[in-house]
């Protein structure tokens, strides 16, 4: 027995002495963090209510948070980006396409609006402003770290109409090129225009279908292996009411309530369309049109079955929102937007917002689904 | 002719602790032997080694000439039945359903009670007097029922032989008595009876021989008289053993009191 | 002739608690032994005329008349009212029926092995185990079907891992079977949280988390016959030596005097255990209080005789979760796992047991 503890006792000496010359060597690559008492700061209040001091002039933005990259992308700012999560390196088709520099970026893994967070990196990179989830706990590792975190999403908000509901992208959006400075509040208010124009045409043509010309729309988000995930009713109801359709969702059940499988047939909806990440999407439209539980669905009948596109973000999330809504209302009522010309206003978004210009079959296979990297 | 149990060269230890040498002790068909001895002689372990449950350093254990680790479980329970020491348990079973257990060792894994073994336990019970116990809830009897109840399911297995474990501790004095008839009943009827106890008289009350066990194996064996002497006891028990005879009407009877003085003037324990 | 005390008459004679010292030994009676098998039977039937799609009663027992009795009878009711009938409810019932009667069985089984009533069909590790294997399949990128396999197989690893554990010189303790149980529990679950951390947190995450939370509507009609078989094999096993828990419980010793191969025995109620709860934890996810609580209720109606009690849980279990799985599927459009419920019903009304037996088990 004294011999087997002898020879554990040495391998965790060994051990511990290994880690530490890894951890030290590692840390000697990095340049060390500037401090931030070099910048000048001011103090602003973020979209939790939080009273953070933010530099002026952000030069490192760390983009944690859901479509945070896209967000800064859109606004010009891709020059002040300090660490990205690694996944949006190559998740979405048209990230590194329009933006090449997007590989050199520091990337991170492991971070989640759940999950614990390393702020060591973010010392090591350099990171001046973190865009992060509204979790208390871990923003407060970034406030004791001396880095200021910011939380640009508002949780819990129950919009009563549409303009509410586009309200709070708009205010996501402007707060944050009000953090960013330079060019960014300017950009975000030419996008603010395109957007407003966007919503306007749809809507006029859209705000005179009766009810009963509006199909049935059920979203599945896909982050179940099957298609009962969705997202609960509000606030996406606007957005489908906007493009001509009637979205059924459950009203609770957390951030992504599971169907029962009776309800979705009691339904019946007419379109489905699905988020295009997560548990491949394609076999959960394979599943739909091949299961004989689903056979009954207008929308399997129909092959009303589509995939929510995705570019440099999901179009349905980020700042693409407008091209989603051309999108959809076109797959809910083509006679009535036979005129949009998707592509083209693809192309006229990506060099506006992306300054990119979108060849016409990068646009064609964005509009299939196309989800594999470069 | 064999002898029922042989016990022959046994040797037992627990690890390094060596607890009993080179013992043997041959039991015949039809006899009551009393194992007595102190604490920690070895006597319940010598008894779990006849049963099969421990092993031997060295030495066998025969059974009908049988070595018994070599018998199964299950034939070794058709032939020897063990009566452990009054317990609880953990679910209230009817005392019916607690006897009727001991028809075990002769149904098969997937069997069921029929309705003759129902009838064998009934008529066990009432033969042992218990009969009116049978619907009432094990866990609701007293502690001697509950060790008539143990000894009835035991005769339920059919044995030749039976293993007592100290039949008669944690019982009061009208159950004790009661044990102890119940097991002179028994031994009447010819089986051969195995039984440890702490208390030295009962062994005069009930058994033909005696195995008198010390710290290092037997310190003497045969009819309780020859070996339950004042000298015997005293050495085996640690402490001044008188023993003394009584007259009764048909015979004597004998028992052994342990001697200490007490001061006479009242000066503390 | 009962014996009373003056105490005794007094208080209330309550059925099934300690003051009552006769018990009626032969049978539950027919009566009650037929109300008891009809329960689930009668639930199941109930089941097919509730849900959220309202379809009036005699449309239902049409589709039923024609899809299960053969009768041809002229369609007057729209696809949709077929599939949810016979595609959704019915299987979902079935299977739901299952799972109470399979987890009910197998708790009984555990806590006459350990003779403990405190113990649930979960204590050797098969649900942390089960939740592990899913957890690396979902990791891993796979189907629902992969996801069930892993499920399953990890569930029976685990289980593997704490018998051949708790083995000591060719025997298995029952003590050294609950230590085991609790560790290699524990290992599985750290093995889970170290996936779920580095899992997807936007992706792999969520469905993780879905999946631990227990739903009975994976499984589809085409399923059933698979998802069934274990579980119907794992009871008629235990079904089959329910006498011998009885002596089994007395403790181990004393079943071994009884001439009872305890390793085999034990061997036997493992595996057929550990195939009914991988199974089920396999396509349902995680459910418990049922194997807890059952057994209990069972135990006060119809007393501990596994003779008596184990087919008892069976048609008990079956009927409490078909009841519960009809709230989990009506209460609203969204799902509520079955796994909360269960707790929600499960845990007041087990205290309540305790209390009502003062803590005897009669």
């Amino acid at each position: 027995m004294k011999k087997i503890g002898r020879l554990l006792l040495s391998t965790l000496l060994i051990m511990s002495i290994v880690s530490g010359i890894c951890g030290c060597s590692k840390a000697s690559k990095e340049t060390p963090a500037s401090k931030q008492s070099v910048s000048a700061t001011r103090q602003i209040v973020d979209m939790a209510g939080r009273t953070v001091n933010v530099p002026t002039n952000p030069k490192k933005v760390a983009t944690m948070q859901g479509p945070t990259y896209e967000l800064l992308f859109m606004l010009g700012a891709k020059d002040q980006i300090g660490l990205v999560r690694s996944d949006h390196k190559t998740a979405y088709p048209l990230a590194l396409l329009t933006n090449p520099d997007l590989s050199k970026y520091p990337g991170i893994d492991g971070v989640g609006p759940q999950s614990p967070v390393n702020v060591e990196e973010f010392i090591n990179k350099g990171v001046d402003l973190v865009i992060y989830w509204n979790n208390a706990q871990e923003l407060e590792k970034f406030d004791k770290a001396g880095i200021p975190a910011v939380v640009i999403t508002e949780t819990g908000s129950k919009p009563k109409n549409l303009e509410e509901a586009l309200a709070g992208t708009k205010k996501q959006i402007s707060f944050l090129a009000e953090l960013l400075g330079g060019n960014a509040p300017q950009r975000y208010a030419e996008w603010e225009k395109y957007m407003n124009e966007t919503v306007e045409t749809i809507k006029a043509r859209t705000s005179t279908i009766p009810e009963d010309k509006r199909p049935i729309v059920y979203w599945g988000n896909t982050w179940n292996t099957n298609i009962l995930s969705t997202y609960p009713l509000n606030p996406r109801l606007y957005e489908v009411d906007l493009c001509g359709g009637k979205l059924v969702s459950a009203e609770k059940g957390g951030q992504f309530p599971e169907i029962t499988k009776e309800q979705l047939l009691a339904w019946k909806p007419e379109v489905i369309i699905v988020d295009n990440h997560g548990h491949s999407p394609e076999k959960i439209i394979e599943d739909l049109k091949t299961n004989a539980d689903w056979a009954t669905l207008p929308a399997v009948k129909n092959n009303r079955l589509y995939r929510i596109p995705a570019g440099v973000f999901f179009l349905d999330k980020g700042t693409s929102q407008p091209l989603y809504y051309y999108w959809l209302a076109k797959q809910l009522h083509p006679d009535l937007f036979q005129d949009v010309d998707l592509i083209k206003e693809m192309k006229y978004y990506y060099k506006t917002f992306y300054d990119y210009d979108l060849k016409t079959e990068e646009a064609e296979k964005v509009l299939a689904g196309w989800v594999d990297g470069i | 002719m064999t002898a029922k149990v042989s016990i022959c060269s046994a040797s037992f230890s627990y690890g390094n602790k060596e607890v009993w040498r080179d013992i043997n002790l041959n039991i015949e068909k039809g006899e009551t032997i009393c194992l007595l001895g102190p604490n920690g002689c070895g006597k319940t372990t010598l008894l779990n080694c006849i049963h099969g449950d421990a092993t031997l350093n060295s030495g066998k254990i025969y059974i009908d000439g049988r070595d018994v680790n070599s018998m199964g479980v299950t034939e070794l329970a058709q032939s020897m039945g063990y009566v452990f020491q009054e317990h609880s348990a953990p679910f209230p079973y009817s005392s019916l359903e607690v006897v009727r257990m001991g028809r075990a060792p002769h149904l098969g894994l997937f069997q069921v009670p029929s309705r003759q073994d129902t009838e064998m336990a009934r008529s066990i019970m009432e033969e042992m007097g218990i009969g009116h116990l049978a619907h009432k809830r094990y866990t609701n009897i007293s502690g001697g029922e509950r060790q008539l109840v143990l000894i009835a399911r035991t005769l339920c297995q059919g044995p030749e032989i039976i293993l007592f474990d100290e039949p008669t501790s944690h019982l009061d004095f009208k159950n004790q008595a009661l044990v102890l008839q119940t097991i002179s009943r028994l031994s009447s009827k010819g089986l051969t009876i195995i039984m440890t106890s702490h208390f030295p008289n009962h062994a005069w009350l009930l058994s033909s021989r005696v195995a008198l066990m010390g710290y290092n194996g037997f310190v003497d064996i045969g009819p309780a008289e020859k070996v339950m002497t004042e000298q015997n006891l005293s050495e085996t028990y640690g402490l001044k053993v008188k023993v003394y005879q009584g007259m009764a009407e048909h015979n004597n009877i004998n028992f052994c009191i342990p001697e200490f003085s007490l001061p006479t003037d009242g000066s503390g324990i | 002739m009962r014996t009373t005390s003056s105490e005794a008459e007094t208080i209330p004679i309550e059925k099934y608690n300690n003051l009552e010292t006769e018990i009626d030994e032969e049978k539950v009676s027919w009566k009650k032994a037929a109300l008891l098998i009809s329960l689930p039977f009668v639930f199941f039937f109930i089941s097919l005329f509730l849900g959220r799609l309202l379809i009036d009663p005699l449309t239902v027992i049409k589709i039923l008349a024609q899809n299960l009795l053969f009768i041809p009878i002229e369609q007057t009711w729209t696809d949709t009212a077929e599939t949810v009938v016979m595609r959704i409810r019915m299987p979902r019932a079935i299977m739901a029926g299952a799972v109470g009667a399979g987890l009910s069985i197998s708790g009984a089984a555990f806590q006459g092995m350990f003779h403990n009533p405190l113990v649930s069909p979960f204590i050797l590790g098969v649900s942390s185990g089960a939740g592990f294997g899913a957890a690396l399949a979902i990791v891993l990128d796979g189907s629902l079907v992969m996801v069930q396999i892993c499920a399953f197989f990890f569930g029976i690893v685990a289980v593997t891992i704490t018998y051949f554990t708790s083995r000591i010189y060719k025997t298995t303790p029952i003590l050294m079977l609950v230590l085991s149980g609790m560790v290699v529990s524990a290992l599985f679950q750290s093995l889970l949280s170290l996936l779920k951390y580095l899992a997807d947190t936007e992706d792999k995450l969520p469905a993780i988390l879905f999946w631990l939370m227990g739903s009975i509507s994976n499984v589809g009609l085409e399923d059933l016959p698979v998802a069934l078989l274990p579980i119907v094999a794992g009871s008629l096993g235990l079904l089959l030596i329910r006498w011998r828990f009885n002596i089994l419980s007395m403790g181990e010793m004393e079943a071994r005097a009884l001439g009872i191969n305890t390793e085999l025995l034990k061997g036997i109620i493992i595996v057929c255990t550990t195939i009914i709860s991988s199974s089920i934890v396999a396509f349902c996810g995680i459910i418990g209080w049922v194997g807890l609580v059952i057994p209990h209720l069972c135990r006060m109606m119809v007393g501990p005789d596994h003779r008596v009690l184990m087919p008892t849980t069976l048609w008990v279990g079956a009927a409490y979760l078909i009841l519960i799985d009809n709230l989990s599927r009506i209460i609203s459009p969204a799902e509520v796992p079955l796994g909360i419920l269960t707790a929600l019903v499960g845990a007041p009304f087990f205290a309540y047991l305790l209390r009502k037996t003062k803590g005897g088990w009669g």
